[in-house]
């Protein structure tokens, strides 16, 4: 395995595709991941990219590593990164605001370091991960996270909501239990959940209730 | 380059090695030159639906191991004109495949053959990604269950991840009675949650588990519902616009004659 190949990156329409390829030692492919990134330093200068992992499935560790080696030695400002773990999709966030185009199906987990909207449905087993509001215009089947100490008023706005869990900070609310003709999606008007008194709240979004949340925002 | 399919599904037992059985022998019906792969290592089925196994003196992991060649594994089943299996080894394992070795193997029998049908392990472990390694593009059968939706969606944002976009969705063994009333998921309420264009639907069929156990297509007698149904999706497969079929069981016809007569 002498010949470099481990690590090929691909210049995509919104970013750049890091491919990985398997079989290789992780420390051999770290070595050269910063060779190729000191050798292309001045072609990234300083640009936003977004970036995408693919081949190889990465660990958490192994993950940080590599962003590491991005944040050390080359000037590439990251807005976005995806990868893929062993059994998950993770997708991590810099910009305080993310639209994320697109079903998040099962087994799927979008993470973002600010508020997010998702452009599609969220199915049952998908999970997505915000340190803001979450916004879906869709179904949401799956469960949601928004967590933020330093947030007030965090919501969750759904077309259709019909979550497995909501979890507002560290208030948790979960979906009905399954009964006969569930599996039949019920359209409803669009909803919106927050936290009142401890408890998570859903309600019908009118102008009041969405007017009143984004100011104290 | 000549059409690399996998037929896969997450969950077990849903009708994937039926399912590729029958458009592998379709498509043969229609003059094409296929080959089926049995990437299911250690756990074969295809070569016993299909009825050939006491044909396999060698497998997919021999060529691999180099101890023949490709050709020399290949099986031509007699009564399909340019239909070929490959059949899968086993006493091996799925870990005995690398996803490289498949690729391998793939394009050098696309190069040859029209179409290229892989029939996928259930699971998402090493003997899925074998199997999608070398694909071009993708079918997810599924089941009207919530259980089998839950994994087919799964499947989906998988294959999408190692850039098989698009793949299309088959829905297996699907009851009219049961939707009507209300029981079973219909197509639409399936088409809603995974959101893939729609190859077709194979309604629910004793024929089928007939022609299991004998070993023969479907498609070699041509008048159940289901051996209509995989002949429509493989002309689908095949670039033609069919619509989508009514089956009218025993128990519509009885019904409309309830209609017609005002009985409710």
């Amino acid at each position: 395995m002498g010949n470099k190949t481990s690590v090929v990156f691909k210049g995509v329409k919104n970013g750049i595709i890091m491919d990985i390829k398997e079989n290789y030692d992780f420390n051999f492919i770290l070595n050269e991941f910063k060779e190729k990134l000191i050798h292309s330093k001045s072609f990234f200068n300083n640009t936003r990219l977004n970036i995408k992992f693919t081949g190889r499935s990465l660990s958490e560790l192994e993950y940080s590593q590599l962003i590491d080696i991005i944040n050390n030695e080359s000037t590439i400002d990251i807005s976005y990164v995806e990868y893929q773990t062993d059994n998950e999709i993770k997708i991590h966030n810099k910009d305080s605001m993310t639209v994320h185009k697109g079903t998040v199906r099962s087994g799927q987990k979008i993470e973002s370091e600010g508020d997010i909207v998702i452009l599609g449905d969220i199915n049952p087993g998908g999970l997505v991960h915000a340190k803001g509001n979450i916004i879906v215009f869709g179904n949401l089947l799956g469960s949601v996270y928004s967590y933020n100490n330093k947030k007030e008023n965090l919501f969750v706005v759904a077309i259709n909501m019909n979550p497995m869990q909501i979890r507002i900070n560290n208030i948790i609310a979960r979906g009905p239990d399954r009964q006969s003709e569930t599996f039949k999606l019920k359209h409803k008007q669009p909803e919106i959940a927050f936290v009142v008194n401890e408890n998570i709240h859903i309600e019908p979004i009118d102008n009041k209730s969405l007017s009143k949340l984004i100011i104290s925002n | 380059m000549n059409e690399i399919i996998v037929i896969t599904s997450g969950k077990g037992g849903v009708g994937k090695t039926t399912s590729t059985a029958n458009i592998g022998a379709a498509l043969a019906n229609f003059g094409k030159k296929v080959v089926l792969i049995d990437a299911d290592i250690g756990l074969r089925n295809l070569d016993v639906v299909l009825g050939l196994e006491n044909r396999i003196v060698y497998n997919l992991v021999d060529v691999i191991d180099g101890n023949c060649k490709l050709k020399q594994a290949l099986i031509r089943d007699k009564r399909f004109e340019g239909l070929f299996l490959l059949p899968a080894a086993q006493s091996k394992d799925k870990n005995d495949v690398s996803p490289e070795q498949m690729k391998v193997i793939c394009k050098e029998l696309s190069e040859e053959f029209d179409y290229v049908l892989i029939d996928c392990p259930a699971g998402i472990e090493q003997g899925f990604k074998n199997a999608i390694a070398g694909a071009t593009s993708g079918i997810v059968v599924t089941t009207p269950e919530v259980s089998a939706i839950r994994d087919a969606d799964r499947i989906i944002g998988l294959l999408e991840a190692n850039e098989l976009s698009n793949p299309k969705l088959l829905i297996n063994r699907l009851k009219q009675n049961m939707v009507k009333d209300g029981n079973m998921m219909s197509i639409a309420d399936i088409k809603e949650i995974l959101a893939i264009e729609l190859i077709g639907y194979v309604p629910d069929d004793e024929n089928v588990v007939i022609s299991t156990n004998r070993g023969e297509p479907l498609i070699k007698e041509n008048n159940s519902v289901a051996s209509q149904a995989y002949i429509n999706i493989t002309k689908r497969i095949l670039g033609e616009d069919i619509p989508l079929m009514e089956v009218e069981t025993e128990r519509n016809v009885f019904r409309k004659f309830k209609k017609l007569f005002k009985l409710k």
